[in-house]
């Protein structure tokens, strides 16, 4: 069950980073709006990696494998097009794709 | 109490008890071998057979679901098939495997499924043209449908949990005046329970929670439904719980940023002049 509350936890933060990076595109930002917007990303990101590897530690298939590190791309990607200055133009693009990534996430850890 | 006591399974006075595997290799040689009213007595291991019963025995095991497994030689069909007859008593048993059904009772009366694990059938139990039957406390888990009773009267499903199954908890077709009682249907992937063209049943105080749908009730009548526990799926609530709480958050840490920020830049004017 604590992994579906990390699992929320890491959805929460990602909520809150695509906010911030949503004020910081439409430039109503100010400099700690830059500085909570990276602080919520990188924990979001080792959240994630918390939660994949606490997932692969007991299934060891090719298949999750392969989904856990496609959402890393994403969110690396992000990262990326972020440092590359192209967060302006495509980063509502990109945020949208991490939050469905997230949404994966809890229904994945969700009991079913 | 009367239907307790028609559907309890009656050992006569001249049964005898046949022990698997030392009488007989197989539960099918001793069923074959068994009189009306005689108790068969199954050890530990794992038994791969299509098990029919069409005569009055009592199959039980001798040390529980966890050490006693029935499994299918054929998996297109039920490990254990009841086929009319009447009190059967099956207990204590993991049935697994079926492509059909952990346990088909077809046309059979007063028989009794208890203390069962049934797991990865397609139907875990299936019911049709029975009556007067008790499934009790059983654990029916990760099949298709957990309990389908089809064409069946005044069968008794008391105290089983019957959870995460990959569609229905348990549905009953055209069955009247069953009694479904102090069950859990929990996070099966579709309805927990389901009546389709079925009257005069009575369900109480079960525990229908984390299905797509909770009570599914159609073209029925006459049904006795009170006392359950039901919830709707979190599937759908907590996705926008959490973007809500990510909305205050945000909120919450830019003012705390705000506060620290603000008196960080007073600081620097400060020192700048």
């Amino acid at each position: 069950m604590w992994i579906v509350f990390l699992a929320s936890l890491g959805f929460i933060f990602a909520v809150a980073s695509f906010i911030g990076g949503f004020r910081m595109v439409r430039k109503t930002d100010h400099e700690e709006e830059a500085v909570m917007h990276k602080m919520n990303g990188y924990i979001t990101v080792g959240i994630y990696v918390v939660l994949a590897v606490l997932f692969l530690k007991d299934k060891h298939s090719l298949f999750y494998v392969s989904l856990w590190a496609l959402g890393l791309v994403v969110h690396l990607f992000k990262l990326f097009m972020a440092r590359r200055g192209l967060g302006v133009r495509y980063g509502g693009y990109i945020g949208a794709m991490l939050i469905i990534t997230w949404l994966v996430v809890i229904f994945s850890h969700l009991p079913s | 109490m009367v239907l307790l006591l028609v559907s309890l399974p009656v050992v006569s006075a001249t049964a005898t008890e046949i022990l698997v595997p030392q009488q007989y290799g197989t539960i099918g040689q001793a069923i074959k071998n068994a009189r009306s009213g005689d108790r068969i007595v199954v050890g530990k291991g794992t038994y791969r057979e299509n098990i029919v019963i069409t005569t009055p025995v009592v199959l039980q095991a001798q040390s529980g679901p966890q050490d006693t497994v029935l499994e299918p030689l054929n998996p297109s069909l039920p490990v254990i098939k009841v086929v009319d007859t009447e009190k059967v008593g099956i207990k204590g048993f993991t049935i697994k495997g079926s492509s059909v059904a952990g346990v088909h009772l077809l046309r059979t009366k007063s028989s009794e499924l208890r203390d069962s694990l049934i797991e990865e059938n397609l139907h875990g139990v299936l019911i049709e043209y029975s009556s007067y039957n008790m499934i009790y406390e059983n654990t029916i888990t990760r099949n298709t449908d957990g309990i389908s009773i089809y064409y069946s009267s005044n069968n008794m499903v008391v105290g089983n949990s019957v959870d995460r199954n990959s569609e229905k908890g348990i549905l009953l077709l055209s069955s009247h005046r069953n009694v479904i009682r102090n069950n859990s249907f929990d996070a099966n992937w579709w309805n927990g329970i389901t009546l389709l063209s079925s009257h005069n049943n009575t369900i109480i105080n079960n525990s229908v929670v984390q299905n797509s749908y909770a009570i599914v009730v159609t073209e029925s009548a006459g049904n006795i439904i009170r006392d359950n526990y039901t919830m709707r799926r979190l599937y759908f609530i907590l996705p926008v719980a959490l973007v809500y709480l990510g909305i205050i958050f945000y909120l919450v840490e830019r003012k705390i940023f705000a506060l620290y920020y603000s008196d960080r830049v007073k600081r620097i004017w400060k020192f700048r002049d």
